[in-house]
């Protein structure tokens, strides 16, 4: 950047006031001070920048030894030894002094001399840690990852202590340089998966990156289609969790999300909290989200497709009741469906983007204003306000938001069909998803895992989650070199009833 | 990247033209007139008059019901005019009950039959029934106390159907009946008494033409000789010879009214000679008393035994007289035939042949009932 | 010989899916009367010998195919014919490849025409089929496979609902066993091999395969399947339906399909006809795959060109073959073909096929290795 400016080479101006001219050429900030300590004779320079350091650190531990030494010095050499600071940098070029400056270092100097020290006090902005909230769980830990790359790696680093934790950093972005890190279990992941991530991250050539996600649309395997290929998560138990099932993790500076990969359809429907309850509630529960993923996609399509064109299916008991409410609708039930979904997804976005104390109006709006006065005005049927409610409520169920994104999505093309060709266009759309999903691969592995390519053992924690003496082995997707988790040696049981 | 955009392209295409270019009229179910039950009554000059009974989907209509008749020839062509009285398109998707009048059925109605059977919307579970007296009396009477008389007699068929009172007569039923050389549909009749309708004679047919009528209870042994039978309740006439009858009251008569309730029964048919037929009809069946009329003293063993026995003649009876009428009319709802057909080689059994034999053919009747239980007291 | 990239081949299991899913398609909802019209009462004894007889050239099938170390028909034919005559089989498989593609294809637009849209053109549903198969052919063998795969899973429990036909079945209606000639039983399995055609994809797939020995155990298992599944239809249908009333029912499985009764649906049968989709949807794949390989093969072109001819093929035919009469006489005329080249080719193949590597086995290595493919 500054290599066309060969001065700033050049050694330090014995002189402050020369030096500080040269670097406030360099730096052109209104927040670039100088702070001079001493008498004639002995005066010491500090240049920072005002809002990149701790003011506190400043004045404790640089201003006040420096303030008691300043009687007995003479130059330089004493400071290290007096400042109670970690880093400390013998400063010898102006190129030098303003990128430490620009990190939020403070450069001391005296004058007449031509070298200085830069001590890093930079503050550093972060939040504190706080509760998950998009994942937010009742069992387990309940922290999420800040926005801070190190505190992240810090959280991660705390829960797996193991020496094969292998971190990589690198930048992407060519101005943001925002630096990321890469994160795996040497051992654990394969090492094609690593390479193919690694590969994926070092051809990216664009400006700048904000977020993991906006990395995680930007490596995906195919960036057309609805469906995420790779886990975005904010808990560190999840991503310490895939770590041991050999995945690979990617953090950015400035994200409090983590990138997770490879994934496979099935792990989008998974939550930690999975393993923190017993098997039985956790296999119901995983089922429970695989129903309401079908009955999400297929429920509206198919009250839009019986209504429309296979009236004969409904029974005689329901028959009644829903011609009944159906009888002052005004529209045909695929633009009344499609005009409730709409409503549905109105007031989720209305509700996302408000704040929490004005959200909750949105329900009492949504759930009395709106729900209510449609049905009573005959714009809506009360059979199909509860299935759309239904449908959005299953779409909530995934734990991953994005997923749960995707299936609200899709429901629109699938009810679009089912007006048109009632049960041949629903059963096209599902023939067309299910060769999607199957076309799908994340970094190169295939989507749909456990169940195809079809592995009979590592159903045992997709769909449902067994007791954990059926988790002695790893899963296989994951291929690591290590496939043994625990050695199931159970504590003697009797065989003998009573005995 | 070139490949795959290429191929997104293609797939967009591919999608976009039957988009485009098909789309199938639905018309929405509050369009549509919804018929629940169809009516067919007997005109002179080979015409009919086609009844339906729709659902009134308008919650503020007083009436529940709207019923349109028509006359034409044939039962869609009375459909058509229909549709034209009508402010809705007439569907049949919903049908649950055709009737047909004891008159157009004593003319046989097959092809009025397999016009439900062909029509792809209507399911094969519809009930077939005869109406004694006019079909349209029935379906246009207005009932105080029955909302749509369509869903009513679809509710009242299974109901007895689902409780063995009656015999089955779905579409299905009555055309594998009429298909199978050895075997004749028998369809329940109904009739309306004032406001009230009733389910009370079996019609039994030769071929898709009626020919006589039995009492309905005559259906729970139609269907111990059919063989299609778990649980149903019937009322027995039984001889109170060799039983200690207690508090005998004077002047009454040597017989008792007893109900048992049918828990499992096994009925064996088989074919002991060809020419005439000999079938020998051996039924096994367990029962629980459920009232009697006479107090007999059921906690001693040989009392049950006795009154086993005189329930088992009673049924005996009752099925020879069964048999003897179905052989009157030279009628075979049970299935006779049928047993013959599997039973001899070579057969090649026709209607015709079977018509010609069944007259002639020889039963033995063995009953063998097992009361398994008297109730909470003994 | 040349072997697919290992990220293209699946595990030899799947074989059995593949066999199953190919076999059950528009065969399976209306056989029964074209069986039972010569073998009568006997129709489910036709059903079993077709059965064997699909398990004896499938045998054969297998054994011309370990033969050679990994390759489809098309590289054995040009082996055992040489270069001009193997070129002509393979332009007649393909034909009869793309043919059978497009019988499915019509059949189950007359299905939906007679059970949910009697005004949906044919035109349209073709175009909605093919829509969905190229997507799924564009994938490439391995999601084919995944897809057949899924639609068993997802449609296996539709053979249990038989169970709903027990209060109208009799019993009697099977008996007496063996009345009818031998010759009838046996027309009736030849009937049958409409139905249980398919299983000669063995011989295009068989490359993919990832433990090849296994393939032999896997074809038969699937023929197995097939084989059990069409003799529960045909045998509830021999005691649900009288003879008379069989013989003037088009699709006796719907037909039957049509007494079940579930609380939330009164109609069962609409459900199935659209479900079917599920079921015919991996045929045609496969036959799309096998016939667009035939087709590389015999010309050299890219397969998308295969694609696109297949498609224009079968959307301007299904404009042709509308009336319920003339897909019954195409599909008669298809019977015979497919009689012969599933059931009877292979076992004359062997021999053939014995004779030109009775020496050095290992010479079929010499056969060209197929170009690598870009859709597979």
């Amino acid at each position: 950047m500054s290599s066309e400016h060969d001065s700033y080479l050049l050694p330090l101006s014995d002189s402050t006031e020369e030096l500080y001219e040269s670097i406030r050429g360099e730096i052109r900030n209104s927040e670039l001070t100088r702070k001079q300590i001493g008498t004639e004779g002995i005066v010491l320079s500090l240049i920072y920048l005002r809002t990149m350091i701790d003011n506190d650190l400043l004045q404790r531990d640089i201003l006040a030894p420096l303030l008691h030494l300043l009687n007995e010095m003479t130059d330089l050499e004493k400071i290290p030894d007096v400042l109670p600071v970690s880093q400390l940098d013998t400063i010898e070029t102006i190129d030098t002094a303003v990128a430490r400056i620009l990190q939020g270092w403070v450069l001391i100097h005296m004058d007449g001399f031509t070298d200085g020290y830069a001590v890093n006090i930079m503050k550093y902005h972060h939040r504190g840690l706080s509760q998950a909230e998009t994942e937010s769980q009742i069992f387990g830990p309940q922290v999420a990852f800040t926005e801070s790359l190190d505190i992240n790696l810090g959280l991660i680093r705390q829960t797996i202590m193991t020496p094969n934790l292998v971190t990589e950093s690198m930048q992407v972005g060519l101005r943001t340089q925002t630096s990321i890190s890469l994160i795996y279990i040497d051992g654990l992941a394969f090492e094609q998966n690593i390479n193919t991530f690694k590969q994926r991250l070092n051809s990216l050539q664009i400006d700048g990156v904000f977020d993991t996600s906006t990395i995680g649309q930007l490596i995906d395997d195919n960036s057309y289609s609805l469906f995420p290929h790779l886990i975005l998560t904010e808990r560190p138990d999840r991503v310490t969790a895939s770590l041991l099932e050999g995945k690979i993790v990617m953090m950015a500076a400035g994200s409090p999300y983590a990138l997770v990969g490879p994934a496979t359809f099935f792990d989008f429907f998974k939550a930690t909290e999975d393993h923190y309850v017993r098997w039985g509630m956790a296999s119901f529960i995983r089922m429970l989200r695989l129903v309401s993923l079908a009955f999400s996609t297929l429920f509206t399509p198919v009250y839009v497709a019986a209504l429309t064109h296979h009236y004969a299916v409904i029974p005689s008991a329901l028959l009644v009741s829903i011609v009944e409410s159906r009888s002052k609708v005004p529209f045909p039930p695929i633009f009344e469906a499609l005009l409730l979904e709409f409503i549905i997804e109105l007031l989720r976005e209305a509700g996302a983007r408000l704040p929490t104390k004005v959200g909750q109006t949105m329900g009492i709006v949504g759930g009395i204003v709106i729900g209510q006065a449609a049905v009573q005005a005959g714009f809506t049927s009360n059979i199909l306000i509860m299935i759309v409610a239904l449908g959005a409520l299953s779409s909530f169920t995934a734990p991953s938001y994005m997923m749960g994104s995707a299936i609200r999505i899709v429901r629109f093309p699938m009810i679009i069909l089912a007006g048109l060709w009632g049960g041949v266009g629903i059963m096209a759309g599902v023939c067309f998803l299910i060769l999607h999903l199957l076309r799908q691969t994340s970094l190169d592995n295939p989507y749909l895992y456990p169940i195809y390519p079809p592995r009979i053992s590592d159903m045992k924690d997709s769909m449902i989650r067994l007791p954990f003496s059926f988790f002695a082995k790893r899963t296989q997707f994951t291929r690591g070199a290590d496939q043994n988790r625990f050695f199931s040696k159970r504590y003697p049981q009797h065989t003998e009833i009573d005995e | 990247m070139t490949s795959r955009s290429r191929l997104f392209r293609l797939t967009a295409v591919f999608l976009t033209i039957p988009l485009l270019c098909a789309c199938v009229r639905g018309v929405p179910i509050e369009k549509m007139g919804l018929i629940v039950a169809v009516g067919y009554d007997y005109l002179p000059n080979h015409k009919i008059m086609g009844t339906t009974t729709l659902y009134q989907i308008d919650p503020n209509a007083k009436e529940k019901v709207t019923v349109l008749s028509n006359t034409a020839y044939t039962s869609k062509g009375s459909r058509n005019k229909m549709n034209q009285e009508s402010s809705v398109t007439l569907v049949s998707g919903q049908l649950r009950v055709a009737l047909y009048d004891e008159k157009l059925a004593r003319q046989g109605i097959l092809n009025l039959v397999d016009t439900l059977a062909r029509d792809k919307d209507i399911g094969s579970g519809v009930y077939i029934n005869i109406a004694k007296g006019r079909a349209l009396g029935i379906l246009s009477h207005r009932y105080p106390e029955i909302g749509n008389i369509g869903t009513f007699l679809y509710n009242q068929n299974e109901q007895n159907i689902t409780g063995e009172q009656i015999i089955s007569s779905t579409l299905h039923d009555f055309l594998h009946d009429y298909y199978a050389p050895g075997q004749d549909p028998a369809v329940p009749c109904v009739t309306r008494v004032d406001n009230e309708v009733h389910l009370d004679e079996i019609a039994l047919f030769q071929g898709d033409r009626m020919v006589t009528k039995i009492p309905s209870r005559s259906s729970f042994f139609l269907k111990l000789l059919r063989g299609r039978f778990h649980a149903g309740m019937i009322e027995l006439a039984v001889d109170l010879d060799g039983l200690e009858a207690q508090q005998k009251r004077k002047g009454e008569s040597k017989h008792t009214h007893s109900v048992i309730d049918n828990i499992s029964s096994k009925t064996k048919i088989r074919l002991k000679g060809q020419n005439p037929p000999r079938f020998h009809i051996q039924v096994d069946m367990y029962a629980r008393l459920q009232e009697i009329t006479s107090e007999i003293e059921l906690s001693k063993p040989e009392q049950v035994k006795k009154l086993e026995v005189q329930l088992a003649k009673s049924i005996t009876n009752e099925i020879e007289n069964l048999i003897r009428t179905i052989q009157k009319y030279n009628v075979d709802p049970a299935g006779f035939g049928q047993k013959y057909k599997a039973s001899v080689r070579g057969s090649n059994l026709t209607k015709d042949k079977w018509r010609k034999m069944f007259p002639k053919a020889q039963f033995q009747t063995d009953v063998k009932l097992t009361l398994v239980r008297t109730g909470v007291t003994d | 010989m040349n072997q697919p990239r290992p990220q293209w081949m699946f595990s030899s299991f799947l074989v059995f899916f593949v066999v199953h899913t190919i076999q059950v398609g528009v065969g399976l909802p209306g056989f029964q009367r074209y069986v039972y019209e010569p073998a009568g009462n006997d129709a489910w004894i036709s059903v079993i010998l077709a059965g064997i007889s699909s398990h004896i050239s499938a045998f054969f099938m297998v054994k011309i195919l370990q033969r050679y170390h990994s390759c489809d028909l098309y590289e054995i034919h040009e082996h055992l014919f040489g270069k001009w005559l193997g070129k002509a089989a393979n332009a007649l498989y393909t034909a009869y490849l793309a043919m059978a593609c497009f019988i499915i294809v019509i059949n189950y637009i007359d299905i939906i025409q007679t059970w949910l849209f009697p005004t949906f053109t044919s035109t349209s549903l073709s175009l909605i089929l093919l829509a969905v198969a190229v997507y799924g052919v564009l994938g490439g063998i391995r999601v084919i496979a995944g897809f057949g795969f899924i639609s068993i899973v997802l449609t296996a429990w539709m053979a249990l609902l038989v169970y709903f036909a027990k209060p109208y079945i009799q019993w009697d209606q099977l008996f007496p066993i063996m009345d009818h000639k031998l010759t009838d039983i046996l027309e009736g399995a030849r009937v049958m091999s409409y139905t249980l055609a398919g299983f000669e994809i063995v011989f295009f797939i068989y490359p993919y395969v990832k433990e090849k020995e296994k393939t032999m155990r896997y074809t038969h298992l699937g023929l197995l399947a097939t084989t059990l599944i069409s003799l529960e239809l045909m045998v509830v249908a021999l005691l649900y339906f009288e003879g008379e009333q069989l013989m003037k029912t088009a699709w006796a499985t719907f037909t039957m399909y049509k007494i079940i009764q579930f609380p939330f649906l009164e109609r069962f049968e609409f459900l199935a006809v659209s479900l079917w989709m599920l079921i015919i949807m991996p045929n045609i794949l496969l036959y799309m795959w096998a016939s667009i390989r035939g087709f590389r093969r015999l010309t050299g072109r890219s397969q998308r060109m295969g694609i696109i001819l297949v498609c224009i093929l079968i959307l301007g035919l299904s404009n042709v073959f509308t009336t319920r009469m003339r897909i019954d006489q195409l599909d008669s005329v298809f019977n015979q073909i497919t009689f012969f080249i599933a059931f009877l080719y292979p076992i004359l193949l062997y021999p053939l096929v014995l004779f030109k590597t009775r020496t050095k086995p290992d010479q079929s290595a010499t056969v060209p290795a197929a170009q690598g493919g870009e859709a597979d």
